[in-house]
């Protein structure tokens, strides 16, 4: 899966989408608003790549394009070659793509954790003794194997999400959407999920990550950054950062660590300013002041 | 340690919360039992900014609906705005409309046809005459920087999570609560959210005189915010300290799965090479401000 000809190959390409959403006015007419306009972006296979953006942006709009929930009014959604707008294709493309939302308590449907990650293959009509395996091998790839018979209220936020994200992987799908999945979780929530979402990249997973945690973005491949219903960057975490300018802008900010680096940067220290270590550039401030 | 007097003569003016040996225990005499706080010592000061933190499941919550009774006092001894928890006839409307509490994700609470409706809602249900409620309301939407006039006759189901989140939090403070009670005010929202929610909560404790209590999971945020932490750890308070003191204990912070704010790492780092920064710099923009005058002292 993950040698290196399929790295090149596109998992989603998106070319010149856009969609709007209906406003009813106070006079009542009807409007409509930017959800999201003219978006161009390519996904590679096996890539991790992150859609940043304040809220209101449109990163959850366009995610929810990413496997044909919303279809773009203008523009085009392929999904290894499948258009999302041609019905007959909805089917295959929601098993190639697999998405888990914000809030771990509305995506549980069963009381029993096997049984809730056995929904998605059961709604696919696999065979029972199918169904079984592939529930064990998805709750084994979240670390969540241990809980199967338990129920899943009782569970922590981030333990919600991994069993949420265990029931994408029983589909089997090629590309994981994570829209937003770790903003309603404490810290350690969200490094379980994020520990899980980079293991399962590292066995070929295309991984999209969507947030607004800046310090979550820093071991991805891919960087976008949203803002009015449009891409307004991209690049590496490192490129996006040293562009604080339009960070600040659309309303988001690098880690303190890395704005602390570029600013002593450009005042004369030699420091490091694509660290994102505060010790490391702690040692490295000394050696400047010694 | 002596055991404390029904009526703790220790409480001055000055004092806003006080516990002493505050216990409490879920389901008690059954098989769920749960011992959720275990002899909580504390006393938070008018006017104090604090931060209340640990790990999910070490009481915080807990210990922060005992301040307005939504949890009834077991034992020990709690006094929250001059009123004794304990007392079998506590004035709990009073209580109520001292103690303002934000809850998580307040923005799910809003209700009403507009957002005048809203947030004049609390003082009505006070009996305040509807005028004055109204006064109430534009003053506590102009406190949160809304525009009243813009905003007042809205559904509050049509603005965006921030705007949401200030027209919850005008709620409370339409109240006049002279203690503030957070948890997680910034939850799920952007970094500009963040920001703007957190120097409001500034600017009415320092301005408006108000105590706030603030429960947070951002380290990050608690260190550049609060004037004192206090750490809860399985039912109990294990630290209380000024931000700067308690993160410099980094493997005891680390030890109880919580995180080193970054700029606290990074002066901490500086310290063990004998590098001592002012006990006031804690921002990004303090930290380099001092490093510049430093470098610039050295070259000299």
């Amino acid at each position: 899966m993950s040698n290196i000809n399929n790295q090149k190959q596109i998992a989603i390409s998106v070319q010149g989408a856009t969609h709007y959403y209906k406003v009813y006015n106070e006079d009542g007419t009807v409007g409509k608003a930017i959800g999201i306009e003219g978006i161009d972006l390519d996904i590679y296979q096996g890539s991790f790549v992150a859609l940043v953006g304040h809220n209101g942006c449109g990163k959850s709009t366009l995610a929810k394009h990413l496997n044909g929930i919303l279809l773009p009014a203008m523009g085009k959604v392929e999904v290894f070659g499948l258009d999302t707008a041609n019905k007959a294709n909805i089917f295959e493309i929601r098993k190639q793509v697999g998405m888990v939302f914000q809030n771990p308590d509305n995506q549980m449907v069963a009381s029993i954790v096997e049984e809730d990650v056995a929904f998605g293959p059961e709604n696919l009509g696999i065979p029972q003794k199918e169904i079984v395996e592939r529930v064990h091998k998805a709750l084994e790839q979240v670390g969540m194997l241990e809980f199967a018979k338990r129920t899943p209220h009782k569970l922590s936020g981030g333990q919600k999400q991994r069993i949420a994200i265990a029931g994408a992987l029983a589909i089997q799908p090629q590309v994981l959407v994570l829209d937003e999945s770790t903003a309603m979780l404490d810290p350690q929530g969200r490094k379980e999920v994020l520990e899980v979402a980079h293991q399962l990249n590292k066995q070929g997973m295309t991984v999209v990550l969507i947030t607004h945690f800046m310090e979550e973005v820093l071991d991805c491949d891919h960087v976008f950054v949203m803002s009015g219903g449009h891409i307004v960057d991209q690049g590496t975490p490192m490129q996006i950062f040293a562009n604080s300018k339009l960070l600040d802008e659309v309303g988001l900010k690098a880690p303190r660590t890395v704005e602390l680096a570029q600013k002593l940067k450009n005042a004369g220290f030699d420091v490091d300013d694509t660290t994102t270590d505060a010790k490391i550039l702690g040692g490295a401030v000394c050696q400047n002041l010694q | 340690m002596s055991k404390s007097p029904v009526v703790a003569p220790q409480i001055d003016e000055k004092v806003a919360i006080y516990a002493n040996n505050l216990n409490f225990v879920y389901n008690p005499k059954s098989p769920f039992e749960k011992h959720a706080l275990k002899d909580i010592s504390l006393s938070i000061n008018k006017g104090e900014f604090v931060a209340i933190v640990g790990h999910t499941g070490s009481g915080k919550t807990t210990f922060v609906q005992h301040l307005n009774a939504l949890v009834r006092h077991q034992s020990g001894d709690l006094f929250v705005a001059g009123l004794n928890l304990a007392d079998k006839k506590l004035d709990l409307k009073k209580l109520r409309g001292s103690v303002g509490m934000v809850f998580q994700y307040p923005e799910y609470q809003l209700f009403a046809d507009t957002v005048l409706e809203d947030v004049a809602f609390g003082p009505r249900n006070f009996g305040v005459a509807r005028e004055d409620a109204y006064k109430l309301a534009k003053n506590a939407l102009e406190t949160v920087g809304l525009d009243f006039e813009q905003i007042k006759s809205k559904s509050p189901f049509d603005l965006s999570g921030g705007e949401k989140r200030r027209v919850a939090l005008a709620g409370v403070l339409a109240m006049k609560p002279q203690i503030l009670v957070l948890d997680e005010p910034t939850a799920g929202l952007d970094p500009q959210g963040k920001r703007e929610i957190l120097s409001l909560v500034k600017s009415i404790n320092k301005q408006n005189d108000i105590t706030v209590v603030m429960v947070s999971h951002d380290m990050n945020e608690v260190y550049e915010n609060a004037d004192r932490v206090i750490v809860f750890r399985d039912g109990g308070v294990v630290y209380d300290l000024p931000p700067r003191q308690l993160f410099k204990l980094e493997d005891q912070i680390v030890s109880m799965n919580l995180e080193i704010p970054q700029m606290a790492q990074f002066t901490n780092a500086l310290e063990k090479q004998g590098i001592v920064l002012p006990d006031d710099c804690i921002t990004v923009d303090q930290i380099f401000d001092a490093l510049c005058q430093l470098k610039g002292g050295s070259n000299v």
